[in-house]
């Protein structure tokens, strides 16, 4: 394997020396470029008391590229779809190099905060979501219970 | 809701916009409206599943956008020529647009029409020749203000779209460019990667990037190394301080691992750049061409001096009777490098041109199969 | 170049297969798709010209286990098939009597696994071996 660029090391090494409140990334061993993420549901929200599992792969033209990051834990979100890929347009035509392995993770919390079911990966999450916004943040909250819970 | 459903079939390809709580029999009808193939003829492909009748494309999770491919039963009818040119695989934008661009065109897709014509002839914001030096710009890089302003209009930005999406164009710089020929496939893969394309095209980003190297280098001990750099007047990999961009250069290049020397770092840093720097030669070249001809139209021997034609198709030595696809492995190889994946016009081409690709290329190119 | 896990890899082949951005001849996508370990996949084949197999849509089910695509995956045909890399009675093909998944690389694809499958359908010796009725199933 190719060695780690001198970036991904340092992003690598602050996330852990100055962790985000309510996230954590970590490399695998046998592959620095693939992080086991955790990201707490936002105090407020449906997914409040909620522990989430995610898995991030910087590809190798990062950060030329952005990274590839996935939901591994359930979750019912208007942006994020039954195989845990999100819509989010940092991660495709807004990417810039200028973002990093941490501000990707803030936008994805912040994406659960303010779930935005008009530009929908998940068309019938975000149906319901427009629909009958109270009922689907109710689903939201008990699939956070039953598949993220702490 | 809606949605449109492409539908390919040999070298046809239709859009059809269909409910999504439409069955596949009302697709299939759908279908032979646009297509002119009986719904009974046709069997649905999508993912991996043959679709049925009674179903629903909303059971099939089809989405808007996403392709599905026809087969005809019964015995196999050759489709009149269609002009369609192949769409590569890398350039997922080009897709639908495909048969579009190449219909109403007589003579086939050609990128050097497109390029000495309408669209890209007489455009007076475009880099001259000279606006790199004589030899198509590695001596004089073009000064960073100059090349983002030049990108900043969006004519230039459309036209580089356009062309980088164009696996026939990139052939073409590549062809016409010893320093990436030199390269080899690298050329190809750097020339297409959406990161490229980016980076030629997005003035904000090519900014931003100039601005974060300034701020890593000032901050980064990697300062010292990207010295050399900055004072060639080059054009700084995004994102990336030039000590990293040295190491990525090298690790591209196969080469040794231990780079981390200021003196290692200049040369990969300028094989990084230099690439860059060489497409807008080849355009103000290719412009050149069309335009020291004083036509817009098209210059067969101009474009089969540069592909280096093989001239005329060798008759083979004996009957051989293997199927095309074991007899012309490494060529089919080579055309579905070059963005062509319709194996029957392939095989067509390899076969009228004796199997060489130069041929089979021209006869692809020129919509002779 | 680095390892792309298991499952942004199986994303990309998805995508690849829902865009159609293959080749004609094959075709694939996830069996279920709400199944996040995205294991259990079908594919067809499209049977190559001047063959027995030709203008037949051969259906497959591909297994990629946790761990694809360091490991090649399982291959079943389900539609019948007369071919000597294929178990005449479970439809498996044997990964020791088909190269492309007994010397498989990291590099490789389902799709790369349906076409070298196609291209096995269509040499000499297999092309004109008699096939059983068309969408008999294993």
């Amino acid at each position: 394997m190719a060695s780690l660029p001198k970036r991904i090391i340092k992003e690598t090494e602050r996330l852990v020396t100055d962790p985000v409140p309510g996230i954590t990334a970590e490399p695998h061993d046998d592959n620095l470029r693939y992080f086991q993420v955790t990201i707490e549901g936002p105090a407020g929200s449906p997914y409040e008391e909620g522990l989430f599992q995610l898995e991030l792969y910087l590809p190798d033209d990062y950060p030329m590229e952005a990274p590839k990051v996935r939901f591994l834990t359930k979750i019912y979100h208007p942006n994020i779809d039954r195989l845990g890929r999100i819509c989010l347009d940092i991660l495709k035509t807004n990417w810039s190099p200028a973002l990093q392995i941490r501000t990707v993770l803030l936008s994805v919390q912040a994406l659960l905060a303010s779930p935005n079911p008009n530009d929908p990966l998940a068309n019938d999450v975000a149906e319901d979501w427009i629909k009958n916004e109270q009922g689907a943040k109710q689903t939201a909250r008990e699939w956070t219970q039953r598949y993220a819970k702490k | 809701m809606t949605i449109t459903i492409h539908v390919k079939c040999a070298q046809d390809n239709w859009e059809v916009p269909i409910e999504a709580t439409a069955t596949i029999a009302e697709l299939k009808k759908a279908i032979a409206g646009v297509s002119s193939v009986p719904e009974d003829a046709q069997r649905l492909i999508y993912s991996g599943k043959i679709l049925k009748d009674p179903e629903t494309i909303e059971s099939y999770k089809i989405q808007d956008g996403h392709s599905i491919h026809m087969v005809k039963s019964g015995l196999h009818k050759k489709s009149a020529g269609s002009a369609a040119a192949p769409a590569a695989a890398g350039a997922p934008a080009a897709t639908p647009a495909a048969p579009s661009m190449a219909a109403g065109q007589t003579g086939g897709f050609n990128p050097l029409n497109d390029l000495t014509s309408a669209r890209y002839a007489g455009y007076l914001g475009m880099p001259s020749a000279s606006t790199f030096g004589p030899d198509g710009g590695i001596n004089s890089a073009p000064d960073q203000e100059e090349l983002l302003h030049m990108m900043e209009n969006p004519v230039v930005q459309s036209q580089m779209n356009e062309m980088l999406s164009n696996p026939q164009m990139i052939d073409f710089m590549i062809q016409s460019n010893p320093q990436l020929q030199a390269l080899g496939p690298q050329a190809r893969e750097m020339l297409q990667s959406p990161m490229f394309r980016q980076m030629l095209t997005n003035p904000d980003m090519i900014r931003q990037s100039m601005q974060f190297a300034n701020m890593m280098n000032g901050g980064a001990p990697g300062g010292a190394a990207a010295a050399p750099g900055a004072a060639q007047g080059g054009f700084p990999a995004p994102g990336e301080t030039t000590e990293e961009a040295a190491e990525h250069a090298a690790a591209d290049a196969n080469t040794s691992t231990n780079t981390n020397t200021n003196a290692a770092a200049a040369n990969p840093f300028a094989a990084l750049f230099n690439p860059a720097v060489n497409p807008f030669g080849a355009m103000g070249q290719g412009q050149n061409a069309g335009a020291n001809a004083n036509t817009p139209a098209f210059n067969p021997a101009l474009w089969a001096s540069m592909l280096g034609n093989a001239g005329a198709a060798p008759a083979p030595a004996a009957p051989d009777n293997r199927p095309p696809e074991e007899r012309y492995e490494t060529q089919l190889r080579q055309l579905n490098d070059m963005g062509f994946f319709e194996f029957d016009r392939n095989v067509a081409a390899l076969r009228r041109s004796g199997g060489s690709v130069q041929g089979a290329l021209d006869a692809l190119l020129n919509g002779d199969v | 170049m680095s390892k792309i896990p298991r499952s942004f890899r199986l994303l990309e082949e998805l995508e690849n297969g829902e865009k159609g951005f293959g080749p004609e001849s094959c075709s694939y996508g996830l069996t279920d798709a709400d199944d996040n370990t995205m294991t259990n996949w079908n594919g067809t084949i499209l049977g190559p010209p001047h063959s027995n197999h030709e203008n037949r849509i051969y259906s497959l089910a591909i297994e990629c286990g946790p761990n694809y695509p360091d490991e090649p995956p399982k291959v079943k045909f389900i539609s019948k098939i007369n071919l000597p890399c294929v178990d005449q009675t479970s439809g498996e093909v044997v990964a020791k009597n088909f190269h492309t998944l007994r010397d498989w690389k990291r590099s490789y694809t389902m799709q790369t696994v349906l076409l070298d499958l196609r291209k096995d359908m269509a040499t000499a010796t297999n092309k004109k071996l008699p096939q059983p009725e068309e969408g008999s199933t294993f």
